[in-house]
């Protein structure tokens, strides 16, 4: 593990990590931007 | 599985070749950091521009030197670089820089969308700088772009000329948008994800944190100035009538909607500044910071609390009784929080082996300085007061507290604070103390006044007024202009710290600096902590949770 991140590889632990964080977040944004749009569409 | 990423970083790991492939291909957090920060600056100089021809024209009564169309073209032009091109960007170049080696992190968790980040900016402020020279100018209503101004033809420009500049406008601030939320995923992802082992939340630094809050504020509030534009588009191209009386829209609707978005942007741009002089305080006291769970809390809690006091930006408006209570008391509540962190920020000091570098001189003025801005923001949060105060000068002198002797002068202390470690040379201290004292005497020149302008009556955005208001528009010039001037000190001593200072920084730079950042060379080198460190508590920056 140590000299995969010493080569500047993140660790594998690190990969999933992130992919989960950033698959978190963009549903929340992609969430939030479809309230805001929806309400464009539903309210005219 | 992991070969594509195995390559790049692969790749990454030379020192990068060439202009092109350094600069504009960049995937490495500190020159992504870099180019953030130089945009920020030419901004604010860029900014400031529009923001001397607005003190130009006032400086005395009467129109002398532009147009009134003009005019408003220059407060709301001068509003949203400032805002979303000069003070975000730096908070993210400082952000990008310092919170992988504060946490002990070889980069971002996302290199490649950090580049894109960085890259839509440029062309989202040539997009919106680039109406100023359409035939019907730019959008004039002010950066908040209530429906009534921007719907209906202004009386400015005859209809014929009327251009497209609101749908520039909103699709710059869209790319905005975009921008930020994609750098408040990497930062969420990189302070959760990429840590060095042992640096547990509660023993990050204080910037870190700030950062971390600010990136939530971010994501939950950039859709909904991307649906507020979306409607305004909308309305005045498409027919739809969500603000338009006319079809029977509601104007106040858009107020909310927008607010809904712009009281937590105003937190955006003082939280990471917070975290700035809760970093430059302690090193100069020699000192842990006093309270750090208390510090971590209180941006939590400012972070929340900004959510729901949004109307405080509305009671002129005409809100239900109740409305005005809960928002006026809520917007009260924040005083709270934000008095824990001014109380910290003191009981640091308290005690401490003080010296006065640069860095702390602005970061002891900004503690005094903001705090005048939220006293100022209280005023305005009781709604009797409010119905005097809303819309004249007092409001232009409160944001201006909190947002240049706050937001800027935090940003001037990162600068100073950490340049040594990002160039690997010292600033000139004696220039950088004219650049501190100049700046710090003519911004309340210039600002201060306008709370008796204010107060006297003199509404915000109009380029010609009474004669009663002369004496005080002509002081706040005079101090506009030499505020201005004073900033050409600031770059000169950029300039000549990144390319021309003969005296090396140490490590260290600052003897009383903690924390891992700190530990590295001065430059770092470009790919650092490709091994995570040890982190030592002895080393952690200025106190955490254990203390
Ligand atoms: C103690 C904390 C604060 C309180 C109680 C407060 C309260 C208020 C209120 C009531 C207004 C509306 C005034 C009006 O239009 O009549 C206002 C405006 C404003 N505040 Fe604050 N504020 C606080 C802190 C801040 C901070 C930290 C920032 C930014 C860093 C900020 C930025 C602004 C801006 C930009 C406006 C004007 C928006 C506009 O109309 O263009 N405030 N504040
Ligand atoms: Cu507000």
């Amino acid at each position: 593990m140590t000299s995969r991140v010493a080569c500047g590889q993140q660790s594998q632990q690190r990969r999933t990590g992130v992919r989960r964080t950033v698959t978190v977040l963009a549903i929340v944004v992609g969430v939030f931007y479809l309230l805001s749009f929806a309400q464009i569409l539903l309210m005219k | 599985m992991a070969h594509e990423a195995t390559h790049d970083l692969h790749d990454d790991h030379h020192e990068p070749q060439g202009f092109f492939q350094r600069w504009v291909m960049s995937t490495n957090h500190k020159d992504i950091g870099t180019l953030y920060l130089i945009f920020s600056l030419t901004m604010f100089f860029i900014g400031g521009s529009f923001a001397m021809v607005i003190r130009a024209e006032l400086f005395k009564p009467g129109l002398q030197l532009v147009q009134p169309y003009f005019f408003n073209e220059m407060t709301t032009m001068h509003a949203l670089v400032m805002i979303f091109g000069a003070i975000m960007p730096a908070f993210v170049g400082l952000g990008n820089w310092m919170i992988p080696l504060m946490i002990g992190a070889p980069d971002m968790a996302l290199p490649r969308m950090n580049n894109l980040s960085f890259w839509i900016l440029p062309f989202a402020f040539a997009l919106l700088l680039s109406t100023l020279f359409l035939p019907g100018g730019g959008p004039a209503g002010g950066w908040t772009m209530y429906g009534g101004y921007i719907v209906q033809p202004p009386a400015g420009p005859p209809l014929s000329l009327q251009t497209g500049s609101l749908a520039y406008a909103v699709f710059a601030i869209h790319l905005m948008g975009i921008s930020s939320i994609m750098g408040a995923i990497n930062i969420i992802a990189t302070i959760l994800n990429m840590r060095a082992p042992g640096m547990d939340l509660l023993k990050m630094p204080v910037f870190v944190w700030s950062w971390l809050i600010t990136a939530f504020l971010l994501i939950a509030v950039m859709p909904v100035l991307a649906g507020a534009v979306t409607m305004l588009l909308t309305d005045k191209y498409f027919g739809t009538s969500f603000f338009n009386p006319h079809g029977g829209g509601d104007p106040v609707l858009y107020q909310h909607v927008f607010w809904f978005f712009g009281h937590p942007e105003v937190y955006i741009m003082i939280l990471p500044a917070f975290g700035i002089v809760s970093e430059v305080i302690p090193t100069f006291a020699r000192k842990p910071i006093f309270g750090y769970r208390a510090m971590v809390y209180a941006i939590a809690c400012i972070a929340f609390l900004s959510f729901i006091v949004w109307a405080h930006h509305m009671f002129a408006v005409g809100l239900p009784l109740g409305a005005d209570i809960f928002f006026m008391y809520a917007t009260m509540l924040i005083a709270v929080p934000t008095g824990v962190k001014v109380f910290n920020w003191v009981a640091t000091m308290w005690g401490g082996s003080m010296t006065f570098e640069t860095p702390m001189l602005f970061a002891i003025a900004f503690v005094i300085l903001f705090t005048i801005g939220g006293f100022s923001g209280l005023m305005l949060a009781l709604v009797p007061a409010d119905f005097q105060y809303h819309d004249t000068y007092f409001v232009v002198a409160h944001f201006h507290y909190v947002l240049v002797t706050g937001a800027a002068f935090a940003i001037m202390a990162a600068t100073y604070y950490w340049l040594p470690k990002w160039t690997g040379h010292m600033y000139n201290e004696f220039w950088g103390k004219v650049h501190f004292w100049c700046s710090v005497v003519f911004v309340n020149v210039l600002f201060f006044p306008q709370h008796f302008l204010g107060l006297a009556g003199m509404p915000r955005r109009i380029p010609d007024y009474n004669v009663a208001f002369a004496d005080f528009n002509m002081m706040s010039s005079i101090g506009g202009f030499l505020f201005g001037a004073s900033q050409l000190i600031f770059l000169g001593v950029i300039v000549h710290c990144a390319f021309f200072s003969k005296k090396k920084a140490t490590d260290r730079v600052w003897e009383g600096a903690r924390g891992l950042e700190w530990t590295l060379s001065s430059p770092p080198p470009h790919h650092s902590f490709t091994v995570p460190p040890v982190v030592r508590d002895e080393e952690l920056a200025h106190g955490h949770a254990d203390d």
